[in-house]
């Protein structure tokens, strides 16, 4: 299934429907129910809009979702913190320590041959994070850069998203990871898709969906 | 506010303003500065200046003048630098130094040094207005991003008793109330009677000198010869500060294995007049352990990962982070609901989350001890939980439905923290956020808490502890413990004429017919009428 949208807030809430309406249930290891779409592909056609998605989150008075400081952060700073299980920022720009991924081959790449199909950035370390019983395993797992059309367009494959709590957030990172590697090849910034392989909801999160998405979208799902 | 140091920053100069990045609101005097900058030396001239020998003593005044005079010559160039200024005079004329800025970021920085110091005088966060209305109050609020609560040492990770106190002097300056060593007997185990002595004697002096509340916890089934630990305790344990606990982890049966060193114990705590503490670990398994703020503990998942993950990479964690007290007494007296519970409850973990959020914005990384890795970084934040502290006259949990409200504000806290943790993983962003709930001692802040009505509290028999409302009393704090993850303390004020038979049948019917996590036996020989605040602090 592909859905696209020109906005975030336009391509998000048709994606929440999709998946409350056509997800499959199940209940998951934490014993929520949960309904899912296996390889959800979502495009944004203006990735500066995905700000709206954090902004709605952060209306919310029952969490506290985390600032547009924050997860720009801890996309672009390299520097290890010693708070996260780990950090999106570390892995792009300085993996296992010592690979810039973004500075040292994903823009001379794209410079030397605009064509290319291998700008690619892992942010998944097999050596640390596939380890049994391992807690928090990362969810964006891969990222791909393009040039098409004179802009640089992304892709991002997720392993799991919570498609209300966390796709916001990583789509708002992912276009501000876009935008610094689009000022370094001086193109403006194309759409942005997110491949997750596994896309859900938790139904525990229907009231809290109609109140920041509004009721059209969880009305079908309720009933 | 940002200051580009002129040339290279001298590393004593870096050193000073250190000590003000972890206590930005804080005057130094400049014997406060010499121990945070040299405390190596520090620690030994203050062990020959207090010795008994006068050459040795005049050697360590002579010292104590030079680095005074090395660090004086600092001092004034950040003075000159606007950096520093004087904040007053204390004593004989000693010289106090604070920092100029009021309030703010100050980030001064060399080719080789970046140090940021943030200083707010005050925080704003979401349950101010019960602190000012007097409901609620933080816990040494003005170190929030600076400190933490608590930490823990572990001795196994210590060869020699130099090693521990050497790491020792790193944590007391990023700690706010307590520190624990777990396992001290290993250290104890493979010294010299004197260098126990010693050590003993430097661990007070350096607990009062950083105003910390120092917890010795001792695994009796661990010692292998006892007059390794009852010696060094002989020597000094009738010198030693009120901030320095000592806590022997035991079981109901070790208790009557080991009776001969339990009564050596007895006695020796009861002729020095001193308080001891008897863990049950049948009870808890983890560590317990005590400050101003309260009791300290783990819940039993995180005590299973330390033991699986933490223990062998890291030689200390984190226990506590931040602390808010509740009183609620005061609550209820001032037209406080059971539904309005909840609001405080929120407010106070949004409180705790928001400081979360500040120190990672301003730090990048919460203050932590020097580590030979990431990873050891990320074990020594891994377990620390924030901590909900109540006061109360727990005797009258029948006047208010108290151990169901603490239940649903324990449920609460859960629920905030799991989905707190579940929204920001999947953002991304993998943290711990934890609260615990626990009970608040008086020392919290003596002025705060509402007064109590007096009760006897001695006592003097094992009769005494078989009433029916003694019965009911320890029913209720066996309750109150299970609902503080054994972050709790019950203590009993042992009278001056208490037999050590009598001790030892107090300590092994109280450990055994209860579920009761911990007891401490307090032999300070206080009876009678008393404050029941002074009672229920303990």
């Amino acid at each position: 299934m592909e859905l696209a949208a020109e906005t975030m807030m336009e391509l998000w809430k048709a994606a929440m429907r999709h998946i409350l309406m056509n997800g499959r249930r199940f209940v998951d290891d934490d014993g929520k129910r949960c309904r899912e779409i296996q390889n959800l592909v979502v495009t944004i056609k203006k990735p500066s809009s995905s700000i709206d998605g954090v902004r709605a989150m952060r209306v919310v008075r029952k969490w506290r979702y985390p600032s547009e400081e924050e997860l720009a952060n801890i996309m672009l700073n390299k520097e290890a913190g010693g708070i996260y299980d780990y950090l999106y920022g570390q892995r792009i720009f300085a993996y296992n320590g010592t690979l810039n991924q973004i500075d040292e081959y994903v823009v001379p790449s794209l410079q030397q041959r605009p064509e290319t199909r291998r700008a690619i950035v892992s942010l998944l370390n097999p050596l640390r994070d596939l380890k049994m019983g391992k807690k928090n395993i990362i969810g964006m797992s891969l990222l791909q850069f393009r040039i098409i059309e004179k802009r640089l367009v992304v892709t991002a494959i997720i392993r799991t998203s919570g498609f209300f709590t966390g796709w916001p957030a990583n789509v708002f990172q992912v276009a501000k990871l876009q935008a610094h590697v689009a000022r370094q090849l001086q193109i403006p910034a194309g759409p942005l898709t997110t491949i997750s392989l596994a896309a859900h909801i938790h139904d525990e999160n229907l009231e809290d969906i109609e109140l920041v998405l509004g009721k059209d979208v969880v009305k079908d799902a309720k009933e | 506010m940002f200051q580009e140091h002129p040339g290279p920053m001298h590393h004593i100069e870096a050193r000073i303003l250190e000590a003000f990045q972890r206590d930005p609101s804080r005057s130094f005097s400049t014997t406060e500065l010499v121990r945070e900058v040299f405390p190596k030396a520090y620690a030994e001239l203050r062990e020959r200046i207090t010795s008994s020998d006068r050459k040795s003593q005049r050697k360590g005044y002579n010292t104590k003048a030079t680095l005074h005079r090395n660090l004086l010559y600092h001092i004034n160039k950040l003075v000159e630098q606007g950096l520093l200024e004087m904040g007053g005079v204390q004593g004989k004329g000693e010289k106090l130094f604070k920092l100029s800025m009021e309030e703010g970021e100050l980030v001064v920085q060399d080719t080789k040094h970046r140090i940021v110091i943030t200083k707010q005088t005050s925080m704003t966060t979401p349950i101010d207005g019960y602190e000012k209305r007097g409901i609620v109050k933080k816990y040494e609020a003005a170190t929030w991003l600076n400190k933490h609560d608590a930490l823990m040492l572990e001795g196994l990770s210590f060869d020699t008793p130099d090693a521990l106190l050497q790491r020792l002097r790193h944590a007391f300056p990023i700690v706010s109330d307590a520190i624990a060593i777990e396992g001290i007997e290993h250290v104890i185990g493979k010294a010299s009677p004197e260098e126990c002595t010693a050590l003993l004697k430097r661990l007070a002096h350096d607990a009062h000198d950083y105003d910390v509340a120092l917890s010795l916890l001792f695994h009796v089934q661990a010692i292998e010869d006892d007059e390794s630990i009852l010696e060094p305790l002989r020597q000094v344990l009738g010198e030693m500060p009120g901030n320095l606990t000592f806590i022997f982890n035991t079981t109901p049966r070790l208790l009557t294995r080991k009776e001969g060193f339990f009564r050596e114990l007895y006695k020796l705590f009861h002729d020095k007049r001193r308080k001891l503490t008897l863990k049950n670990s049948s009870i808890a398994p983890f560590p317990i352990f005590f400050g101003r703020a309260g009791p300290y503990s783990f819940t039993p998942e995180d005590w299973d990962y330390y033991k699986r993950r933490q223990r062998g990479t890291v030689d200390s964690c984190v226990v506590g982070q931040t602390s808010l007290a509740v009183d609620i007494e005061k609550y209820f007296g001032t037209g406080g609901t059971i539904t309005g519970l909840r609001e405080l409850t929120e407010l106070s973990a949004n409180t705790f989350f928001e400081v979360e959020e500040q120190r990672r914005k301003h730090f990048g990384e919460r203050p932590g001890l020097p580590m030979p890795s990431l990873d050891a970084i990320k074990e020594f934040h891994r377990v620390g939980r924030n901590y909900l502290r109540f006061w109360n006259d727990w005797e009258e949990v029948d006047k208010y439905p108290i151990l169901e409200l603490l239940q649903s504000v324990k449920d609460r806290l859960a629920e905030f923290s799991n989905m707190q943790e579940t929204i920001y993983k999947s953002c991304g962003l993998p943290i711990r956020f934890r609260i615990g709930l626990s009970t608040s001692f008086a020392r919290f802040d003596q002025d705060f808490f509402s007064e109590r009505r007096y009760r006897e509290t001695a006592v003097s028999s094992l009769k005494q502890l078989q009433t029916t409302e003694m019965k009911h009393y320890l029913e209720i704090r066996e309750r109150l413990c299970k609902l503080f993850d054994d972050a709790n303390r019950l203590r009993f004020f042992i009278t001056r004429d208490v037999p050590v038979d009598e001790t030892a049948r107090i300590a092994r019917y109280l450990l055994s017919a209860y579920a009761l996590p911990s007891v401490t036996l307090d032999f300070r020989g206080k009876s009678g009428e008393m404050k029941l605040t002074t009672f229920m602090e303990g």
